[in-house]
């Protein structure tokens, strides 16, 4: 297991490596010059030229490259063109927001998502199976910054249950916290939510169909126990894929939903840092996505080994 | 909902800037002034100025219906407008306490920025910063703030200025005239973010000495009144705390509001609060900014009550607030900027051999249809613009201020410059963001087809638009905002990159630069106006910019927020803002 791990660490370091490269190349791929964008549409060359000068971006690539990366490695990604404050104090006060919207959207999608598929498996074309897919229809129908505008049309212009706007820290203020968060949670949940429910309905009912379900239930047990420990464990293997993949769509879903919901978090730098190629903020913020994708994929493939000893001895034999 | 009905709301609940303007014009009544929606208390002075104005205003709209005026006329009532506009002045009310909530649309980099930047689009600049003299909004008439007088030599190469006795800035740190000097050379120092205050401050001020603690004077490069261009936008800062302003840290400035360094979250929210020992302490007790990145969640939370003023509100959302008694509506002056075709000449190594011909351009010049574009896209609520200036100018010819849209004379002229079978397509490039530039151009393309010339406009990302914009290499032409015209004539060709040499049409003429040139040894207004009526006769003949029609900008309230009135850049001034209810 150990081994397992080592290797899933090395590759995960591996594909972050080659992604900020990626990252660094791609962003001045990108036709618009940062010092012109600060400079402004007025600037003369010689001002731009100056702002170029005190940005390093006549400095070669690689030297801009290790400049950062040797930075980034150390949590300093530098200090950003546009807002002019180091890039690592901007990560942190976006990314607590960011992350307490994904969790909480991702535990939505969860607490809403699995029950959701395991009913529609269990009473297949049944009620709970059409409620299951009138839901997936709307939530996968509807783009997630569109849905934050309804909710907010609804629950909090025309119904004043919630702020348009703003956040505050559950751990300042729980109970605000979290009224400030319901809405945006279900933005950013609903459509993870409704894949989970898409999935969980497919895996379940193929697992309902296995002998080792028809041998437990011959046992006895209770239809509840048959599916909750036999049925729906084993079908978590396809799911946890999914919901690891899903933490992508997620983490970008959030971002928008931010910018709807007007939260702090990594929507609005990076929105920003594309506008104004604020090259150092799109990178660092690219940089961290990458890193929580890949840490969220490694994580799920060591989940697969807990779930399913064979891939572990897979993975130590190789 | 339709765009349609929109602009019919605003009209309904007279927003209709030509009828209030016509109004306050013939009826001598000058409290309608430019578009106001009067919503707010029944009480106060505005509404009750409204309502006497609205028969006028009706009448007058009937009057404008019956007997079409010259273009010129209803130009020059148009620009003046803003003097009898009890709108943009001062109500007299001194209301104190309570805070203002701000939204910001999209961010806000200029909140980033040094104070020296010459572009201060947003409520936030004179908010903090304060400046020897500003222009208000009729006009070019230096207003006193931190300078209470000023004076000029005979031949106006020389001006003492006297400060307010007694000025501070917001750490206590006494103002006197050695600071203003000090903030003012330092907008010349390299590493202070800025081109345009620091370009004109150079040109026009050879140097500054302190006579005593309250008096400066300054000895002009260029004589006469220009250098007050410079005190519009130079904001007095602590050159001895540039460094405060690197991320916002320190603001140690000079204005009505005092900035609230711990408040600060980027991006999210920034707080000021009234700075007491200000020579006239401002109303509220402090403001907010509310920074949002989705315009329809802050038009939401306008709605909602969770902000209390913006501006840059999704055009469906004005119709609501309009019909809403909770809300005020006002329209900015319409000096801000105006809506250009830039026509880009192959001099910087781009543009299309078609543009460097100067029969061309005028042929270009007369396919804009101003008044189909000020009545289809903007509703009437902005001006047609025949010439760069507004009435108020010095430079302002009334003799050029016709209506130069004429198809057929476009098909004469481009047949003459030897295209009588058409042209080859050229591309318009337009900023993706501005959607009412692409409505420009596409209007243009409708219009100049049936003259044979074929163009056709082309979306493009800002920062790709703005990198060939300074580069002066869009392929053919372009739609852009254009700002400064509104200032001294003298400021035009130094500050607007659309206008100096070298700048984003390649228009490089040796005639163009003697005319600049010679500012600097214009000493006398006779030859000043020369060189003012060379510009026109350079711009007539041979033009490269096309002005198009005046900006709009609509500032959103909620009703109880009084007193807000604007600068001659149509900016917002909250100094005076009092909140009743």
């Amino acid at each position: 297991m150990g081994r397992y791990l080592i290797r899933r660490f090395l590759e995960g370091v591996l594909v972050v490596f080659l992604a900020s490269i990626a990252i660094f190349l791609i962003i001045r791929l990108i036709p618009g010059d940062p010092a012109q964008q600060l400079a402004g549409e007025d600037a003369t060359p010689e001002d731009v030229e100056l702002v170029r000068e005190q940005l390093g971006l006549n400095d070669p690539f690689l030297t801009q490259y290790w400049n950062w990366i040797s930075g980034a490695v150390q949590l300093d990604f530098g200090r950003s063109f546009t807002k002019r404050v180091p890039v690592s104090d901007l990560v942190a006060q976006s990314f607590p927001p960011t992350i307490e919207l994904a969790v909480a959207a991702y535990l939505f999608a969860l607490v809403v998502g699995v029950p959701l598929g395991v009913a529609a498996a269990v009473w297949a074309k049944k009620a709970p199976d059409y409620g299951a897919s009138l839901f997936n229809i709307f939530t996968l129908g509807i783009p997630n910054f569109v849905l934050g505008i309804i909710l907010l049309w609804v629950f909090a212009v025309e119904l004043d249950l919630f702020p348009v706007s703003g956040r505050v820290s559950i751990f300042d203020d729980p109970i605000e916290g979290l009224h400030r968060l319901v809405l945006p949670m279900i933005a950013a949940g609903a459509t993870i939510a409704a894949v989970l429910a898409r999935f969980v309905r497919t895996s379940v009912a193929e697992a309902l169909a296995q002998d080792y379900v028809r041998t437990a239930h011959a046992k006895g047990l209770r239809h509840r126990r048959v599916v909750i420990s036999h049925a729906l464990r084993n079908a978590l293997i396809p799911i946890v894929t999914v919901a690891a993949l899903q933490i992508g769509n997620l983490l970008a879903g959030a971002i928008v939903v931010e910018i709807v919901f007007t939260r702090p978090g990594f929507g609005n730098l990076i929105i920003d840092g594309i506008i104004g190629r604020d090259y150092l903020v799109i990178q660092a913020m690219l940089a961290i996505l990458v890193f929580l994708f890949v840490a969220a994929n490694t994580a799920a493939d060591i989940t697969y080994g807990y779930l399913d000893p064979r891939i572990r001895v897979s993975g130590l034999a190789s | 909902m339709s765009d349609r009905g929109y602009w019919d709301r605003i009209r309904s609940e007279r927003l209709n800037r030509r009828s209030l303007i016509g109004a306050g014009s013939r009826a001598a009544v000058g409290a309608a002034g430019v578009a106001l929606v009067g919503c707010g208390d029944g009480g106060d002075d505005q509404q009750q100025a409204q309502q006497q104005a609205a028969p006028a205003a009706a009448a007058a709209q009937q009057q404008q219906q019956e007997q079409p005026q010259p273009a010129a006329q209803q130009q020059a009532e148009q620009d003046t407008a803003p003097s009898g506009a009890i709108a943009y002045k001062d109500d007299g009310v001194r209301k104190k306490g309570g805070t203002l909530r701000a939204g910001w649309a999209n961010g806000s980099p200029a909140i980033y920025l040094a104070p020296y930047a010459a572009s201060p689009d947003t409520s936030f600049y004179p908010a903090l910063w304060d400046t020897l003299t500003r222009y208000d909004a009729e006009g070019l008439t230096p207003q006193p703030h931190l300078a209470e007088s000023w004076e000029f030599n005979d031949d106006q190469t020389m001006l003492q200025v006297n400060l307010r006795p007694g000025l501070e800035f917001h750490n206590g740190k006494p103002l006197n005239a050695e600071e203003v000097k000090k903030s003012l050379n330092r907008m010349g120092d390299d590493d202070v973010a800025n081109s345009q205050v620091k370009s004109i401050y150079a040109k026009y001020v050879n140097d500054v000495t302190v006579i005593d603690n309250t008096t400066l004077q300054f000895d002009l490069a260029w004589p006469g009144t220009v250098i007050f261009d410079v005190f519009q936008f130079a904001h007095i800062h602590d050159a001895d705390d540039i460094e405060g302003l690197e991320g916002l840290q320190r603001v140690n400035a000079t204005g009505p509001f005092k900035w609230d360094p711990d408040s600060y979250e980027v991006d999210v929210f920034s707080r000021a609060e009234r700075f007491e020992n200000y020579y006239e302490p401002a109303n509220l007790d402090s403001i907010e900014w509310h920074i949002f990145q989705d315009s329809d969640s802050m038009s939401l939370a306008l709605q909602n009550g969770e902000i209390d003023f913006t501006h840059q509100l999704p055009k469906a959302f004005y119709s609501g607030l309009a019909s809403d008694d909770d809300f005020n509506l006002q329209l900015a002056p319409p000096t801000g900027s105006i809506w250009v075709l830039g026509m880009v000449g192959t001099g910087r190594g781009g543009g299309h051999p078609m543009m460097d011909n100067p029969t061309v351009r005028r042929a270009l010049y007369r396919c804009i249809d101003r008044e189909r574009i000020t009545e289809e896209l903007f509703e009437g609520l902005a001006s047609v613009k025949n010439v760069v200036w507004p009435s108020f100018s010095p430079a302002y010819d009334e003799s050029l201020d016709v209506d130069y849209f004429d198809l057929d004379e476009a098909k004469r002229l481009i047949t003459e410059a030897g295209y009588p079978d058409g042209t080859p397509t050229l591309p318009i490039a337009c900023q993706a963001a501005r959607e009412e530039g692409i409505q420009i151009a596409q209007i243009i393309q409708s219009d100049a087809a049936k003259a044979g010339i074929n163009v056709e406009p082309v979306r493009m990302e800002s920062a790709t638009w703005i990198e060939q914009f300074l580069a002066g290499t869009h392929e053919a032409m372009y739609v852009s905002f254009y700002g400064f015209y509104a200032m001294h004539p003298q400021s035009l060709p130094v500050m607007n990159f659309q206008m100096r040499i070298p700048n984003s049409c390649a228009y490089e003429t040796p005639h163009y630069q003697a005319m600049i040139d010679g500012w600097p040894t214009a000493n006398s207004e006779a030859k000043r106006g020369q060189l003012i009526d060379d510009f026109n006769k350079i711009l007539d003949e041979e033009p490269w910019v096309s002005p198009i029609s005046t900006t709009v900008q609509i500032w959103a309230m909620q009703s109880k927020v009084k007193n807000l009135w604007y600068d001659i850049t149509g900016i917002p001034r909250l100094h005076h803002v009092y909140l009743d209810g």
